[in-house]
């Protein structure tokens, strides 16, 4: 199994307080993969369903923000898979 | 200094993480600065040798100035590049509201704010106090301008530590008085970071504290806070009719200014000068000894 990559940017390195910070994380793992499944129910007649399509994800990941100043909660605005976006108030 | 550390893990429990600094500006201080003149009557402002002797007469480094730019081609032409280094500039630019949204302007603007230092605080806005009569600007065309100045501002400065002020007179504020609305000028929620006024007690008759509601501090502070923006005053000033007033409304102004929360006064600029080159006083801060010292002690 590989190691998720990680990787974090701030849109400023300074901010006044009570500034809007947005961090910005893009993140990954070689081994998780998108299953899509595709199901249909049949009966003892014979007869079916329609047909449901799903999909599930093998090892998923899960995003952890932390910050030194424990008072300042980070909120996740936005997560593509790939790319999320995390919101705090300085 | 803060960091954020940012752990991704797996469904095995493998992991990665990252972490990213920042720095905040404590809750509680306030960037103290000026705007400095230092020809008396003819209205020229952003000096620098002016700005330093006052510096030197503190007693201690000021921590932001105000500038006043018009056009300039880039970071390096700005008065404000003096600051680099050394202090947080509060800048105004005064290109035309009619050709904001013309052929080149994104260009020029990009050239401008790409060309800022990283690193360096900036206040920027655009067509300061537009709503002065004298100036005769059409509400419509300033806003729309603002418009175009902050998606400017947003989309070139990356990580540059450049915040979108928008500054109109603190009487305009005062609505009950000036019988304006600030909205008629407000370049709207999505464009305005920092609500920046410029506040001044011109009464030549009487007294009124910088919280007074004719000042229109407040009123400015209220439109801050009901609009979710941060808050620093760009310009400040008094007439020191009495040799006591001016001591008075620095202390009490300062203490009022520093005392706000939810959102802070970021920063504050004396604007030291003689403008308006009127026969009513002026602005001065070492205009009397006792203003001087008041000054020192804020």
């Amino acid at each position: 199994m590989a190691a998720p990559s990680v990787s974090a940017t701030l849109d400023k390195t300074a901010y006044a307080p009570g500034e809007l910070m947005t961090l910005t994380v893009t993140y990954g793992d070689p081994d998780s993969r998108t299953l899509k499944l595709t199901i249909q129910v049949q009966d003892t007649t014979g007869g079916t369903g329609a047909t449901v399509v799903t999909s599930a994800v093998l090892d998923s990941l899960t995003l952890i923000v932390t910050d030194s100043d424990s008072s300042r909660t980070w909120t996740k605005k936005s997560d593509t898979g790939a790319i999320a976006v995390f919101t705090a108030k300085a | 200094m803060g960091t954020v550390t940012v752990t991704v893990r797996d469904s095995s429990g493998a992991q990665g993480q990252t972490g990213v600094s920042y720095t905040t500006q404590s809750v509680g201080h306030m960037l103290l600065g000026a705007s400095a003149t230092s020809n008396a009557k003819k209205n020229t402002t952003s000096d620098l040798a002016e700005y330093l002797r006052l510096e030197a007469i503190t007693g201690h480094p000021l921590e932001i100035r105000r500038t006043f730019e018009a056009a300039p081609t880039s970071w390096a032409q700005c008065k404000a590049s003096a600051d680099v280094g050394k202090r947080a500039s509060f800048v105004s630019f005064k290109t035309s509201p009619d050709t904001m949204s013309g052929p080149g302007q994104e260009a020029y603007w990009r050239t401008l704010i790409e060309s800022v230092p990283r690193g360096h605080r900036v206040y920027m806005t655009w067509q300061h106090e537009a709503e002065n009569p004298s100036k005769n600007n059409d509400p419509a065309k300033i806003r729309a301008g603002g418009v175009k100045f902050a998606e400017y501002v947003r989309k070139y400065r990356g990580d540059r530590d450049i915040s979108i002020a928008w500054t109109l007179m603190g009487w305009t504020f005062a609505s009950e008085f000036s019988k304006r609305n600030p909205l008629d000028w407000y370049w709207g929620d999505d464009s305005v970071e920092v609500v920046a006024p410029d506040p001044y007690n011109t009464s030549t008759t009487k007294f009124y504290s910088y919280d007074a509601t004719m000042v229109g501090a407040t009123q400015a502070y209220q439109f801050a806070k009901a609009h979710g923006k941060r808050f620093g005053i760009a310009e400040m000033g008094n007439y020191d009719l009495t040799a006591t007033n001016r001591p008075k409304f620095l202390t009490d102004g300062m203490a009022w200014l520093r005392g706000l929360k939810d959102p802070v006064c970021e920063f504050a600029c004396w604007f030291h000068s003689d403008v308006p080159a009127d026969d009513a006083g002026d602005y001065w801060i070492d205009s009397s000894a006792a203003s001087l010292a008041a000054w020192v002690k804020v």
